[in-house]
């Protein structure tokens, strides 16, 4: 019979580390059921004991108020884990604490891992955790999760923890606050229902807390009158209940803490970087001059790699086409399968280097100060401070930046959030950029692709005002900000690689498989009807389904400047910005592999933009509707249509509009 | 905090010139950015500096880090974070333009392997201006005393 | 059951006239927490995060009208001016 075991504590704790440690660092990932936050399940074998290991998500207090606390609670309080090992900061014990006292209203089976023991001797803490845990009745392990210190006590921890029953202790609220809990819990236990399933105790605390969920179980008991009757007289604590407790909770931590800890925190390194990271003056530009590093490293340190990966799937794509006779299957396999895998590896290198670099922030603790420091022009500008990782990420990939949404608490900034994160110019459209900026824009083109960049965030923060204004549903402020800043900590190897390898991963199963499957779309439109396309040596693509639906489009994008060509091109770029080139070098019959050399030069002999039309055919690019795959995960993270519809059609819109605008001046200024 | 004085000034001298240096440079290289950025290809390089707009804010940026020391001559100890704070971002853009020069180096052995001839150019010309001879790299180098004598001095003061 | 969902402004606390907002305070200031006003959500936050009646605080940064840090329960929380207005607080050597 395998142990099942829940993992908990705040956030910062370092509870991904232990649950590495505890589940060999293979881990399945997934969602809870209906929701939208991340499960990860392990296990290990430990002693001949079989453990099950259950990642909670990171929380402050198990209160009702979030879909993250509801998801842990109800974990603990339904599934009944044999152990709940709560991970306890030691460098920020009293804190901490806090949610061990909500562990212990709702009687779990605790074991605390007391993590960061070498943070808090440095920091100047002495913890007397054998004291500890007999003032809370909870075996504590000391633990230093980054050197895997404590872990083997842990795990023995656990295994003794699940085989006693453990002696709890109630924690006193004072005196008059215990005799109403008294009773309302008397009234409570009347209604076997309730009482046998859940901890009565604890139902009572949550009845005069006001918490919404007890309370909507309670209005279904058949006690349900005799139970709000008790509760009404929370009114004699004249005060908000929910209040009351948090406060008592903390004087019963504020009598054990001096018994358990001493020691004065010395001014500590973090406390100097913050000085400076937080400095009014210098904070935001600290974060611009690290972002411009991010953005370089992504980029410029990850183009070699890109590279080879472009070529040997190039030289693999030759071999195959001469090695099988049959024409039609070697195409079909040297271009369209090869090719379409070559296109999605080849965006591989930059998505890992990006996240290898916002791992190394998020883990050395610097972008909590990141979202501190922006918070103040944010707020301006309608959107939250936590709303700036995301779009940030956003740059890389729409992806996981519209993943990264759900950082933000308040579901109205979230979906705000979600909604302008396409803006945000993904990686993928750089070199849509280059190319035509490269082909048409001449010595301006490094301009004309910053301003693209720039376009993208201007826009952003321009649709984020204008929603807030203009539907009502985001009518208001942004939420209050409030995050707690962890100190800051070296960054392993190991963790920012296992980051990474968990990011990365999630563009490449779902982003690869779509935009695989597009290049063969492509391939498919672009290479049939087969006799009509391919005459003697010369690949007509004007002739092909592909072609035809060009023309189809092309009325539609005419006042803009586009052909049938650019039409085509951005009618697969929904089904992937990846293949935007690789769409004009099918349709010049280059083939999906051409250089951008080349195909620039075809551009710009068969003058196919001009300088100005080429800019709003970037521009269109950049804000018409974000690529399926996106559109995808849009959907999943609001869990609306409605909302993933608006942000396609808006998005068409307003590309049109401001492409328009783009050519309309550009005529009026005199550039044809 | 104890730290003597003789010690705290000279942090601070050290400190305020990397600064100076740190930002005589990234004004070159902003001002040259922008010139380039409205006249294209009409730009001159000052002194064999970079071409580099952004370079330059974010070279600019880690001067006015080492500036913030300053304070810490009359003894305002907190200023230190500012020293850390520029090592910390001389070492990320020391780390940077390396890596580049680096991966500059892999891209021309790719071009070998596709049959074009090996040069040994990337070495002082590529993605990051004149490649090792970047002078960021070289103030990362200049930095590093000051974050291992900065490091060693508060380690001392935190066992209480 | 939907009575439960008003978002009434709280206020809680032993007199209503001591106290300033937290906003108000010079970094390196110390203060001891009154009360704390809002809505429930943004309220229920600050007290999970250890802004109850009687927790000493400390101003760490605060500049301008931007958010400000502080030190609570030994950790350092960042607030936003509109959530640092709501929390009451007096300053250490005050009566």
């Amino acid at each position: 019979m395998a142990i099942k075991v829940a993992v908990i504590g705040n956030p910062n704790v370092g509870k991904s580390v232990i649950f590495n440690n505890l589940t060999g660092g293979r881990a399945h990932v997934g969602n809870w059921p209906g929701k939208t936050v991340e499960k990860k399940t392990g296990g290990c074998t430990y002693k001949g004991v079989d453990i099950e290991v259950i990642d909670l998500p990171g929380t402050y207090s198990l209160t009702a108020r979030s879909v993250d606390e509801l998801v842990a609670r109800t974990f603990i309080v339904e599934e009944k884990p044999d152990v709940v090992v709560d991970i306890v900061d030691a460098s920020n014990l009293e804190r901490n604490l806090y949610l061990t006292t909500q562990l212990m209203e709702l009687e779990a089976n605790i074991v605390i891992a007391l993590n960061k023991c070498d943070l808090a001797d440095e920091v100047g803490y002495e913890i007397d955790f054998e004291e500890l845990s007999t003032l809370l009745a909870i075996p504590v392990v000391p633990t230093v999760a980054t050197t895997k210190k404590g872990m083997d006590e842990l795990k023995d921890a656990i295994i003794e923890a699940a085989k006693r029953q453990r002696k709890m202790i109630k924690m006193s609220y004072g005196r008059e606050l215990d005799d109403l809990i008294s009773k309302v819990e008397k009234a409570i236990l009347k209604d076997e229902k309730l009482s046998s399933k859940y901890p009565s105790r604890w139902l009572a605390i949550k009845v005069l807390e006001n918490d919404e969920e007890v309370l909507k179980k309670v209005e279904g008991s058949s006690h349900r009158d005799e139970i709000l009757e008790m509760s009404k007289a929370r009114e004699i604590l004249g005060e908000e209940p929910e209040v009351v407790l948090a406060e008592r909770r903390y004087n019963f931590i504020s009598k054990i803490l001096p018994k358990v800890l001493k020691g004065e925190k010395a001014m500590t390194l973090s406390d100097l970087l913050d000085k400076a990271l937080l400095n009014r003056a210098l904070g935001i530009p600290v974060f611009l001059a690290l972002w411009w590093a991010l953005f370089r490293f992504t980029f410029d340190v990850s183009g070699p790699l890109s590279d080879l990966i472009g070529m040997s799937f190039s030289r693999l794509g030759e071999i195959v086409r001469g090695a099988i006779a049959h024409e039609q299957l070697a195409s079909f396999i040297a271009d369209g399968v090869i090719g379409g895998l070559g296109s999605v590896l080849v965006f591989l290198p930059p998505i890992f280097f990006l996240f290898i670099g916002l791992s190394l922030l998020e883990d050395s603790g610097y972008l909590a100060r990141a979202a501190f420091v922006v918070d103040r022009v944010m707020y301006k500008l309608g959107l939250h401070g936590k709303s700036f990782i995301p779009m940030l990420i956003g740059f890389g990939c729409n992806i996981p930046g519209v993943m990264a949404a759900r950082t933000v608490d308040k579901e109205e900034d979230r979906i705000l959030t979600i909604l302008v994160n396409p803006l945000m110019s993904c990686s993928a459209r750089l070199p849509v950029y280059i190319l035509i900026g490269g082909a048409v824009l001449g010595a301006y083109a490094a301009a004309g692709t910053y301003s693209m960049y720039i376009l993208g965030i201007v826009l952003a923060v321009l649709m984020a005002l204008l929603f807030r204004r203009v539907i009502p549903y985001f009518k208001g402020k942004p939420s209050p900000f409030v995050l707690e800043l962890p100190m800051y900590s070296r960054p392993t190897l190991r963790a920012t690689l296992t980051h990474m390898w968990e990011r990365g991963s999630v563009f490449l199963k779902k982003a690869g498989t779509i935009i695989f499957l597009g290049i063969i779309v492509v391939w498919v439109l672009s290479a049939y009807p087969w006799e009509a396309v391919h005459v003697g040596e010369k690949t007509i693509i004007e002739g092909s389904y592909l072609g035809m639906l060009g023309h189809a489009l092309e009325p539609i994008f005419r006042p803009l400047g586009f052909n049938w060509m650019g039409a085509v091109a951005l009618f697969f770029g929904f089904i992937a910005k990846e293949i935007v080139v690789g769409s004009f070098g099918v349709i010049f019959g280059l083939g999906a592999e051409a250089g951008t050399q080349e195909i620039q030069t075809t551009l710009r002999e068969q003058k196919i933009f001009t300088p100005v039309t080429g800019l709003a055919f970037m521009a269109f690019t950049l804000i018409y509707i974000p690529c399926v795959a996106t559109v995808g995960i849009i959907y999943r993270e609001t869990n609306s249509w409605k909302w993933t519809i608006f942000t396609v059609v808006y998005e068409i819109v307003l590309a049109y509009i401001v492409s328009l605008a783009i050519v309309g001046i550009g005529g009026l200024l005199g550039y044809a | 905090m104890k730290l003597s004085e003789g010690a705290r000034k000279s942090m601070v001298a050290y400190a305020v010139i990397l600064g100076i240096l740190y930002i005589i440079i990234g004004s070159i290289e902003f001002a040259t950015g922008l010139w380039d950025l409205l006249a294209p290809g009409a730009a001159e390089s000052i002194l064999g500096m970079p071409i580099d707009l952004f370079g330059g804010f974010a070279t600019l940026v880690i001067g006015a880090a080492y500036f913030g020391a300053i304070s810490l001559w009359r003894g305002k100890y907190d200023s230190l974070g500012f020293v850390f704070v520029g090592v910390l971002l001389s070492v990320a853009f020391g780390a940077l333009y390396l890596f580049i020069v680096g991966a500059d180096g892999f891209g021309t052995y790719l071009a070998y392997l596709d049959g074009e001839d090996w040069t040994w150019e990337w070495l002082t010309s590529g993605t990051a201006g004149p490649g090792l001879l970047r002078p960021e790299i070289w103030l990362f180098f200049a930095s590093l005393p000051l974050g291992i004598y900065a490091l060693k001095t508060t380690r001392k003061e935190k066992v209480a | 059951m939907f009575m439960f969902r008003r978002k009434e402004r709280r206020r809680y606390g032993r007199s209503e006239f001591d106290g300033v907002p937290l906003a108000m305070l010079l970094p390196g200031t110390e203060a001891t927490v009154i009360r704390v006003e809002g809505g429930r959500g943004l309220v229920g936050r600050l007290c999970e995060l250890g802004f109850v009646e009687g927790a000493k605080v400390r101003m760490l940064v605060s500049s301008g009208s931007g958010p400000i840090l502080v030190e609570v329960k030994n950790s350092r929380i960042g607030l936003g001016r509109g959530a640092a207005m709501r929390v009451y607080v007096r300053e250490e050597g005050w009566q």
